[in-house]
């Protein structure tokens, strides 16, 4: 019976343990026995044998979820709605903590460093990519052990309505007749939708006025306003707009359509043949984390992607789903890396 | 305040000497008329300047006033020592002794010698932060590197 | 009229109306406590939201934001502890008439301020929002240097007994702003290659220890003072006579408050400074501000309540959050299946008049909880010092540090706190450091953002009228006292010279 009370710790999931005392009991001799190991071996061996000798039970508590973002952005409000049920398929709560700072460097460097037993999960997002270009950080992706991806959002290419030219062709014919005229509103020099609006410069040959504000919201706000020509950020961060009429999206930078904007073209349909450029948000452990813990959250969090009240909570914020499993989410950072650090180093804030 | 002045005077002209110096480190980028560079080093400048005139004003000052409370600025400068000492075991034995530690010491330090102030105190802050911000409000808490 | 009406009705159903008391009851909670902003509380219920009908979700969100937003002056007040930035103002005035024994007084003028501001700008939001939303959608980075230069030039009315150090203490401010990664090319400024401070100092920790920590530095002293300090709360409510004289303070502060709050990146916390020093400038009593003075309450706190109406005006009708609050709100309209925007009213009809009448009556509650509940906030003035001081330091702690669960933010707090209490000992106000931190950030980007809009010129703030007359303003705020004392000298000089 001590043996009960011991297992049953505070999460008491009593049914389970009862049902398989016998098991509790090699269970825990197992334990004794990976516990002296591991204090007489090296640490990381350790604790890598002891988080396979929990291989069946994890998790046990409730596991961390490092929000890199303050309270109330899209990267939070993501996380919480993601982990808002996902105790119906981990068999545990998780808490989302935020940990805001350094474009996210701050909390994610934090998620790398955190011990890999599976019970501190990092979301990330594009930036992770970029801070080693951008000389923010030392930090970079190979620095985690992907779970997933879950959000992916193109770069749009939005114009007031009132705009002289209702196609992309006519906006890049338009920007070349006036060279560094065209102002085109981004979230930050350096930040994503300011690659995606040099990566149109680049590709069409053309030069614009970058105009650097504290973020997408206050990027679409000037534009509404008449202050920029042009904004480079995602159809989640338009649709307002466009829904009110005062806004047009001319073409979006993925390779396929958008689902929030069906109508409008891909850049590549609408005649400029650029790499896709999107910012996204993805779950990551720590580097040393066992394989069988990162594939039981990979599975958890997936099916948490595929409940319906996130999939509705996700259409009716703009934001768009796109799942990737650890491996390729893993292949999707590596090309991300690539591309953006020759766009970077193109336009000079490459380190 | 001939002294006080003087001092603080200083102080803030090293300060904002250091800071204007430091905007020389920035890495130099083109893309701007006004760089990273011009509004710290507008503010260091102004700064360097004021700090200059509360010296000035400090050497004019007549006479040194009577410092009424010097005393008493002894137990200010010990109790921010408490602080610090808490801050320093935070992550050693984490947030929640710590706190008692804190609120036991600072009450034994100001003559509080009832007893059951002496544990009820401790005790409801350390309940009032468990319940509002560990449960309700989901922040994560310190445990300390003793115990996690 | 008719749809008001509509809204009425929908809103008298015990659901909803227990929703709104619990959110604005939690809202007052979370704005007292220091280190819990608005943002914060909005952003924790949100989820709870998820699984209501819109309009009791939303209106759970409304009453949490309109609560926080006046609870944060409670604290500010009676403990010197500003519990959100908003009431950093309030608390000029507040303590000091806490510290005469007129916190009963000063907490009723809070409570009445508040409450009527924010129905200002609700009844305001109602009637003439379209109108006034496209006016805000005039404001751009050359508009907000102007308002950020005019917020500035309020430092030298927030300067206490030496205009110089307040003047230092306001660049200090300034210069601290810049730290971290420069807003628009994204370089490390004064880093020293520490990751923590790639972010910047977060003014929030650095106004928890300025005001809260070093009170509570100071209050330890006061303890083994032979001097006894005790706090006496007398009893003296407030008069009808006193309360008229306030009336102008209040509706002026809530055209200003509600004017920023509807401007994009201007938010309550300096809707309150500018209020203050308005009310400053029109009042007879200049001196009395800073010692203890009722309109030094009754603007700020008219003003940062009246900014959540005028938040809502861009929100609602053109679907643009002019701060993070009203960005977690339209986040929540949202997921209801409420797209903001001029479409919202065509759609959703009933249902946006019936958040009309929800944050009225969110205004409502704040009075009605309000002044039964000044008693019961007073009583705090009875615990000991000796008792009251560790709590409060814990809590500045422990507020610091939920803000972004950072023990670097505790460290900033607790360096604040030995600095401001120092500052405080030898006359370097408070109040300018914040006003520059909040405002450094949004004048510099504006400015430089500006410019490259302009590819360099400067006339692009001299010829947007918007601008021009706002720096028309600043230029002479900055410069009036300079004025004045010359004017005065002056007329000294000429009275000599008739004498001699």
């Amino acid at each position: 019976m001590k043996a009960h009370t011991f297992i049953k710790t505070k999460e008491g999931r009593e049914i389970r343990m009862k049902k398989s005392m016998k098991h509790v009991g090699i269970f825990l001799i197992a334990m004794l026995v990976f516990a002296m190991a591991g204090c007489s071996n090296d640490t990381s061996n350790g604790t890598e044998k002891k988080a396979a000798g929990k291989k069946s039970d994890y998790p046990t508590k409730p596991i961390t979820l490092i929000a890199p973002s303050s309270a109330g952005g899209g990267t939070d409000a993501t996380a919480r709605a993601l982990t808002a049920d996902i105790e119906k398929y981990l068999g545990q709560s998780v808490g989302v903590v935020n940990k805001p700072g350094g474009s996210g460097s701050v909390g994610m460097t934090e998620g790398a460093n955190a011990k890999p037993d599976g019970y501190t999960v990092t979301m990330v997002f594009v930036e992770l990519t970029m801070y080693k270009h951008l000389g923010l950080s030392p930090l970079g992706h190979d620095q985690f052990k992907p779970i997933g991806l879950i959000n992916l959002d193109p770069a749009a290419l939005t114009v007031p309505k009132d705009a002289p030219y209702d196609t992309l062709e006519e906006f890049i014919a338009y920007a070349k007749e006036h060279p560094g005229k065209v102002k085109v509103g981004n979230s930050g020099t350096g930040s994503i939708w300011h690659i995606a609006a040099e990566s149109i410069s680049k590709k069409a040959d053309v030069k614009f006025n970058h105009v650097p504000f504290e973020g997408a919201a206050q990027a679409v706000t000037a534009l509404v306003g008449g202050h920029v020509d042009a904004v480079t950020v995602s159809p989640a961060e338009v649709k307002a707009q466009l829904d009110a009429g005062k806004v047009k999206t001319l073409a979006v930078m993925s390779d396929s359509r958008s689902d929030i904007i069906p109508d409008v073209p891909t850049f590549k349909e609408a005649g400029l043949d650029v790499d896709p450029v999107g910012t996204w948000r993805g779950l990551t452990v720590p580097k040393d984390t066992p394989d069988d813990i990162v594939a039981k959250l990979e599975d958890a969090f997936m099916k948490a992607a595929k409940d319906e009240k996130f999939t509705k909570f996700m259409a009716s914020s703009g934001l768009g789903i796109e799942l990737k499993d650890s491996k390729e989410f893993k292949k999707f950072m590596d090309d991300n890396y690539k591309q953006f650090g020759e766009i970077l180093s193109d336009i000079g804030l490459s380190k | 305040m001939k002294l006080p002045n003087i001092i603080s005077g200083l102080l803030i002209m090293l300060v904002s000497g250091f800071f204007y110096a430091q905007t020389y480190q920035f890495p130099k980028v083109k893309l701007e008329e006004i760089g990273p560079a011009v509004m710290p080093r507008i503010y260091a400048a102004i700064l360097f300047i004021l700090g200059g005139i509360v010296v000035v004003q400090g050497l004019m000052a007549k006479k040194r006033e009577e410092e009424e409370n010097e005393k008493t600025l002894g137990y200010a400068v010990i109790s921010m020592v408490f602080v610090l000492v808490f801050l320093i075991l935070i992550p050693v034995i984490g947030f929640y002794i710590s706190t008692a530690l804190l609120v036991v010491g600072l009450l034994l330090f100001s003559k509080v010698r009832n007893y059951i102030l002496l544990i009820s105190v401790p005790v409801g802050t350390v309940l009032f932060i468990y319940v509002c911000f560990e449960k309700l409000l989901k922040v994560a808490i310190p445990a300390g590197s003793l115990f996690s | 009229m008719n749809l008001l009406l509509d809204g009425l009705s929908n809103i008298l159903q015990w659901q909803v109306l227990l929703v709104l008391v619990v959110g604005t009851v939690l809202g007052i909670a979370i704005g007292s406590l220091p280190g819990l902003t608005s943002t914060m509380g909005v952003a924790v219920i949100l989820p709870v939201t998820f699984g209501m009908e819109p309009v009791t979700g939303i209106l759970l969100l409304v009453g949490v934001y309109f609560g926080s937003v006046y609870g944060g002056s409670l604290t500010a007040i009676l403990l010197n502890t500003p519990g959100t930035p908003a009431s950093a103002a309030t608390a000029i005035d507040g303590y000091a008439l806490a510290k005469k024994g007129l916190a009963h007084k000063a907490l009723t003028v809070s409570t009445l301020s508040s409450a009527i501001g924010g129905m200002i700008s609700v009844i305001v939001l109602i009637l003439v929002a379209p109108q006034l939303a496209n006016f805000a959608l005039k404001f751009s980075a050359p508009e907000s240097f102007a308002l950020a230069l005019f917020g500035l030039s309020i430092i030298s009315s927030l300067a206490g007994k030496s205009v110089v150090k307040g003047i230092i203490t306001g660049f200090i401010g300034l210069l601290i702003a810049t730290i971290g990664l420069d807003p628009m090319v994204g370089i490390p400024r004064f880093t020293f290659d520490k990751m923590e401070l790639t972010g910047g100092i977060n003014f929030i920790p650095v106004m928890i220890g300025l005001f809260a920590a070093s009170e509570a530095f100071k209050s330890m002293e006061d303890i083994f003072s032979t001097r006894k300090l005790s706090f006496t709360v007398e009893k003296v409510k407030l008069k009808w006579s006193e309360f008229k004289t306030l009336i102008g303070t209040i509706l002026r502060s809530s055209g200003i408050g509600t004017f920023i709050g509807m401007i994009p990146g201007a938010g309550a916390d300096i809707s309150a400074f500018v209020a203050y020093n308005e009310a400053k400038r029109f009042s007879k009593n200049k001196e009395g501000f800073g010692k203890g003075e009722l309109k030094g309450v009754a603007a700020p706190e008219s003003a940062n309540n009246s900014v959540t109406g005028g938040a809502m005006i861009p929100l609602l009708t053109l679907g643009i959050p002019g701060d993070a609050v009203t960005a977690v709100l339209l986040g929540a309209l949202m997921v209801q299946g409420l797209q903001p925007g001029p479409m919202l009213f065509e759609a959703n009809g009933p249902i946006v008049y019936t958040l009309f009448i929800g944050m009225l009556l969110a205004n409502l509650l704040i009075l009605i909880i309000g002044l039964p509940g000044i008693k019961l906030f007073t009583k705090i003035l009875y615990v000991p010092k000796a008792v009251l001081t560790p709590i409060i330091l814990i809590l500045c702690t422990v507020g610091a540090y939920s803000l972004g669960n950072s023990y670097f933010d505790v460290l900033v707090m607790f360096a604040a706190g030995v600095i401001g209490y120092f500052m405080q000992r030898y006359d370097f106000p408070a109040s300018p450091l914040i006003l520059g931190l909040i405002l450094g950030p949004m004048m510099e980007s504006n400015l430089r953002r500006s410019l490259v809009m302009s590819e360099g010129s400067i006339s692009i703030f001299f010829t947007r009228p918007i601008s021009a007359i706002l720096l028309i303003i600043a230029i002479i705020t900055l410069f009036a006292p300079l004025f004045n004392k010359l004017m005065k000298r002056g007329k000294g000089s000429e009275s000599h010279k008739v004498q001699s």
